[in-house]
């Protein structure tokens, strides 16, 4: 671990050259993160305060829950109430409200709904429980879309004929490329927080800090179609405010020498390829597919779906689930903070209404949502 | 729910399978998304999985990141969610 002193002097070090550098680009840029853990990273440690007054940093669709569809909650909180039914779930979907509640109220109602650590968790109840149609909601990005692949892969090895997925898996680089289609380099004059609503195109940015643990699975060179298409430099940072602004003062760099590229700020956990065994098993299981995301649409090849092989372990296509897109709750305006169009304390009933012990949209259930990191680290700072 | 969390190796198991010690807690994880998984060395965790090896040197700055203090120094602690 690098000494403390050591690394306060290097944090101002780096702030200088960032200030620097975003001197020269002469206009004021825009960048997005597209990960939780980088959310609340920023937040947590004061890094939007030491930024130079030209730099926003926006969260963009990075937290999983968050950007789960309101039809895709609805599906599994009737999923979970259906009889014969156990339905596994990572904790923190569990508070996410969908038209007829939470699956945490429908587990209060008298619905089998499981917290489970691992998707192996729930491959085990079903062989556990014949009798019982263990359900797996598989959420999450590409971290997690491996461990799915190996689940489903396990319950077929073992004949279970109990066990089922309903697949909500999300593709990120798809995600970005829809964001910046919209997005120009330099369009972000004028700030683009200030952008209020209306579609993609008015979300101005300059780059991407693109997310660390998603990273280590897909490796960096996956986020090459960014710079491609989209003409948008992209980094991949790791957690540390210290390699955050890194990361941060780098993209500027870029910006300033209109050099879009991909660089790897955090070689510590991220390689060029990713884990080929993960992507491999991925590939074996899943082929990318269209999906709906919260604030962004349906978006294609932005999700998973099973391989003919895998079929018979749709939970959608088992239990005859047709998923409609519905309307998020009233007044929340998670779909703009998604977007990075408008700030959480923008938001009504920010602080009031929607707390973390009562929230009223995603955003503010999950640990990772903007609206909850804003709230337990951001008061006061804007 | 893309946090990964930095653990140690305690012992490999059957069917891709490997006790590691996270925080002070030990837990079973699976090591098919990395099969050359050793016991001793650092892994990162993430949702009962582990999906990258990790030189020693590296395991205390990124805990550093995650905003906890290096477990190695501490001796004790409880077991972080991953998710
Ligand atoms: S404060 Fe609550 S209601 Fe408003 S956008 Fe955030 S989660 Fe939605």
């Amino acid at each position: 671990m690098l000494p403390q002193q050591f690394k306060r002097e290097h944090m101002a070090q780096v702030l200088e050259g960032w200030r620097a550098a975003a001197a020269q680009v002469a206009r004021p840029v825009a960048f997005m993160e597209v990960c939780g853990t980088h959310t609340v990273a920023a937040w947590r440690s004061g890094l939007h305060s030491l930024m130079p007054v030209t730099v926003t940093l926006l969260s963009g669709p990075g937290c999983p829950v968050c950007v789960t569809s309101q039809g895709d909650i609805d599906g599994m909180v009737e999923l979970a109430g259906r009889s014969g039914v156990t339905f596994c779930s990572y904790g923190d979907m569990l508070r996410v409200p969908g038209k007829k509640g939470s699956l945490e109220q429908a587990r209060s109602a008298g619905a089998d709904v499981r917290v489970v650590y691992s998707a192996l968790d729930a491959v085990g109840l079903a062989a556990r429980q014949p009798r019982r149609q263990v359900v797996f909601a598989a959420v999450g990005f590409e971290t997690t879309a491996p461990a799915s692949a190996v689940a489903i892969q396990e319950a077929q090895r073992q004949g279970l004929t109990n066990f089922s997925v309903l697949v909500s898996h999300k593709r990120i680089v798809p995600a970005m490329l829809a964001i910046s289609s919209g997005a120009s380099p330099g369009g972000s004059s004028g700030g683009p927080s200030g952008g209020g609503g209306g579609g993609l195109a008015q979300v101005g940015i300059d780059g991407f800090l693109c997310p660390g643990h998603v990273a280590v699975i897909v490796g960096a060179k996956a986020f090459a179609p960014v710079v491609e298409e989209c003409g948008l430099p992209c980094v991949v940072a790791g957690f540390e405010p210290l390699q955050m602004a890194q990361g941060l003062a780098r993209l500027t760099e870029l910006v300033r020498d209109k050099s879009p590229v991909v660089e790897n700020l955090y070689p510590q956990a991220v390689t060029e390829e990713g884990n080929a065994r993960a992507l491999e098993l991925m590939d074996e299981v899943f082929c990318p597919a269209p999906a709906r995301w919260r604030a962004l649409g349906a978006i294609a090849d932005s999700g998973l779906g099973l391989r003919r092989e895998y079929q018979d372990f749709d939970a959608a296509a088992r239990f005859g689930l047709h998923p409609e897109e519905a309307p998020e709750p009233v007044g929340c305006r998670c779909g703009d903070v998604i977007m990075g169009r408008c700030r959480p304390v923008d938001c009504a009933m920010f602080g009031g209404a929607c707390t973390p012990v009562h929230p009223i949209g995603p955003c503010m259930v999950s640990s990772e949502g903007s609206c909850q990191a804003w709230f337990k680290y951001g008061e006061g700072l804007h | 729910m893309c946090l990964a969390i930095p653990a140690k190796v305690v012992r490999l198991e059957d069917e891709g399978l490997a006790v590691v010690d996270l925080h002070g807690a030990s837990l079973r994880v699976c090591t098919a998304l990395a099969p050359e998984t050793e016991a001793g060395e650092w892994v990162l965790v993430h949702a009962g999985f582990v999906i990258q090896r990790l030189a020693e040197a590296e395991v205390a700055e990124i805990w550093e990141a995650l905003g906890q203090s290096d477990p190695s120094e501490r001796g004790e602690g409880s077991a972080a969610a991953a998710n």
